[in-house]
């Protein structure tokens, strides 16, 4: 194990949120098996006093779940200098086999816990508990990957090893490298091109199609989804190009390096904010006639869609920019 | 209809140690609105905590609290004539209806020392955001409805038992709730105040304001403006729903 700061910082994160969750979870099964508002009994009322605590504790747990991600692509990025063949973070990752499932897993529980914060922002301005039983069902879903994703990184940490040679982004997003990074990479530029404009297009009609008339509220994160996706793959398959302005280099982290500005930072916070939100919005969709709801969540919706648009304009405005002053042209 | 109903409400500290009392004991009461309740009892005997369960100071440890027609909309989504179980409230409504339904004169009046009679009053108007000039003229209303208004400008510290105490009542009226709650209002009061007093609850009563009043001054329970006198001993209800 590297005894570097972030690591530290990372691992006692982690454990402490590993530890917050498991002790929501206790009370979150006794809340979705036994909550009962019409009761005025001891139980009930104790439950309804303990899921503020509860609630309190996971915004600040589920907040640093998010935080995490970007912590740990960082940590990643600097400890590359640690290890023969890695050029940035790519290359950190793959020093043991537990870096790129534990990416996945960190990426897939920002989601979640962006998921989660958004219900339980809607649930806590609601005067009846409406979304309670959701909240907690959800949460006790999101637990075991959480736990999951702390075991990995300890495993990945533990497993760090200085003396260790490996392969870095150069050959990792290789186009003649099988499997899924090499397929991304061999995707056609122009068409990618064409696809990520018409979706960032499809996205703002249909989130405004959706603040405007208050429907289509499925279809807008049906899009803003396909339109994150959509993202990622034209990262890996052309922005990065124009931003490294070389035709062969398809590595999703050296942009978060100085040399280019850590334009990857921004890149990736417009890309998960506006994503979240945009999930966000449909997650919300079937709940918003439960009680109190209907007060809150159309208003919570609105500025969940505002937030997707503006964060997915301001990625689609970094990568323009890119595109257009770089010395790179593809497909011409 | 009532206006308060208490369904089996307990209230227990430090439940399940050692030193665990039972301050409310499975009261169940029904107060009706525009009327004076009293709840009589010597100390000890449950008022005050009673008091502070319903006026969302403090929940109880099991039982509910319903309040209908509660005179304003305390938050989004509640309309005037609709019913709310505040026990179960999360704790950003309840500010909402301590501010708006209840308006509370405490034993010892709690007046903020080293402001003005003035200020003492408006305090409770300022979380509500109406803008300060129709607060500060309600409040000089209401301090002239008292009697009062020439200490308008002086500090709390410098008034007499009675003005401090009618500055404690204009502070608790000033966002006009449906609901006034004292408790002990004449403990510290000679005769002829707790009789001022009474004559300003009869006062409020005939507005048709709800009055709760937790007392153990004949003067109080054996007014002939109590409606009903609720009989406290030990945390329970001993008698109550007595007409007088």
């Amino acid at each position: 194990m590297i005894l570097h700061p972030a690591v530290l910082a990372l691992l006692i994160g982690s454990s402490l949120t590993g530890l917050m969750l498991l002790y929501a979870v206790w009370y979150g099964i006794r809340i979705v098996a036994r909550w009962d508002i019409k009761s005025g009994s001891e139980l009930q009322l104790g439950l309804e006093k303990r899921t503020y605590l509860i609630s309190t504790i996971l915004s600040y747990a589920l907040a640093f779940q998010l935080l995490s991600l970007f912590l740990f692509i960082y940590t990643a990025d600097q400890l590359h200098t640690l290890f023969s063949g890695a050029m940035c973070a790519a290359g950190t990752l793959n020093v043991n086999s537990f870096g790129y499932p534990l990416l996945i897993m960190k990426i897939v529980n920002f989601l979640l816990a962006g998921l989660w914060l958004i219900i339980n922002h809607a649930d806590t301005r609601g005067y009846d508990y409406p979304l309670i039983k959701i909240k907690y069902a959800l949460l006790i879903a999101i637990a075991p990957l959480v736990l999951l994703e702390t075991g990995f990184q300890f495993a990945y940490f533990l497993g760090l090893h200085a003396d260790v040679i490996t392969s870095c982004c150069g050959s990792l997003f290789s186009l003649d490298r099988p499997g899924i990074a090499g397929d991304l990479a061999g995707l056609p530029p122009v068409p990618m091109e064409a696809l990520l404009y018409a979706g960032m297009a499809a996205t703002a009609c249909a989130g405004l199609y959706f603040q405007q008339k208050g429907r289509g509220g499925y279809l807008f994160s049906t899009v803003s989804f396909l339109t994150f996706i959509i993202c990622v793959v034209s990262l890996i398959s052309f922005i990065c190009l124009y931003i490294y302005e070389l035709p062969t280099h398809h590595c999703p982290f050296c942009i978060l390096q100085k040399e280019y500005g850590y334009v990857g930072y921004a890149l990736y916070i417009t890309l998960l904010a506006g994503g979240v939100a945009g999930i966000g919005t449909g997650a919300l969709q079937p709940l918003r006639a439960q009680g109190s709801m209907i007060c809150v969540i159309p208003a919570l919706q609105k500025r969940l869609t505002l937030l997707n648009l503006i964060m997915y304009l301001l990625f689609t405005l970094i990568v323009t920019y890119r595109l257009y002053f770089s010395s790179l042209r593809l497909g011409g | 209809m009532t206006v308060i109903e208490l369904s089996h409400v307990n209230k227990i500290f430090n439940a399940g140690k050692n030193n665990q009392f039972i301050a409310v004991k499975d009261v169940t009461l029904a107060v009706e609105p525009g009327q004076v309740t009293v709840l009589k009892g010597p100390s000890g005997s449950g008022k005050t905590t009673l008091l502070t369960l319903i006026g969302c100071m403090a929940r109880p440890t099991s039982g509910r609290i319903v309040l209908r027609e509660f005179g304003s909309s305390a938050f989004p989504g509640i309309g005037e004539t609709d019913e709310v179980e505040i026990t179960s409230l999360p704790e950003r409504f309840l500010t909402g209806i301590r501010r708006t339904a209840f308006g509370f004169i405490f034993q010892h009046f709690n007046l903020v020392r080293g402001i003005t009679v003035l200020e003492n009053v408006m305090l409770p108007a300022y979380p509500t955001g109406e803008k300060q000039a129709a607060v500060r003229k309600r409040a000089v209303k209401l301090l002239e409805i008292f009697d009062i208004a020439r200490h308008a400008a002086s500090r709390v510290d410098l008034l007499s038992g009675g003005e401090i105490q009618r500055v404690a009542i204009a502070r608790a009226l000033i966002n006009n709730p449906q609901v006034l709650i004292a408790d002990e209002p004449t403990a510290h009061l000679d005769t002829r105040l707790s009789r001022e007093f009474m004559d300003i609850v009869g006062a409020f009563k005939a507005e048709g304001k709800t009055i709760l009043i937790a007392s153990h001054d004949p003067i109080v329970f054996d007014s002939h403006l109590a409606d009903l006198v609720v009989e406290m001993r030990d945390g329970c209800v001993i008698s109550g729903g007595t007409a007088q």
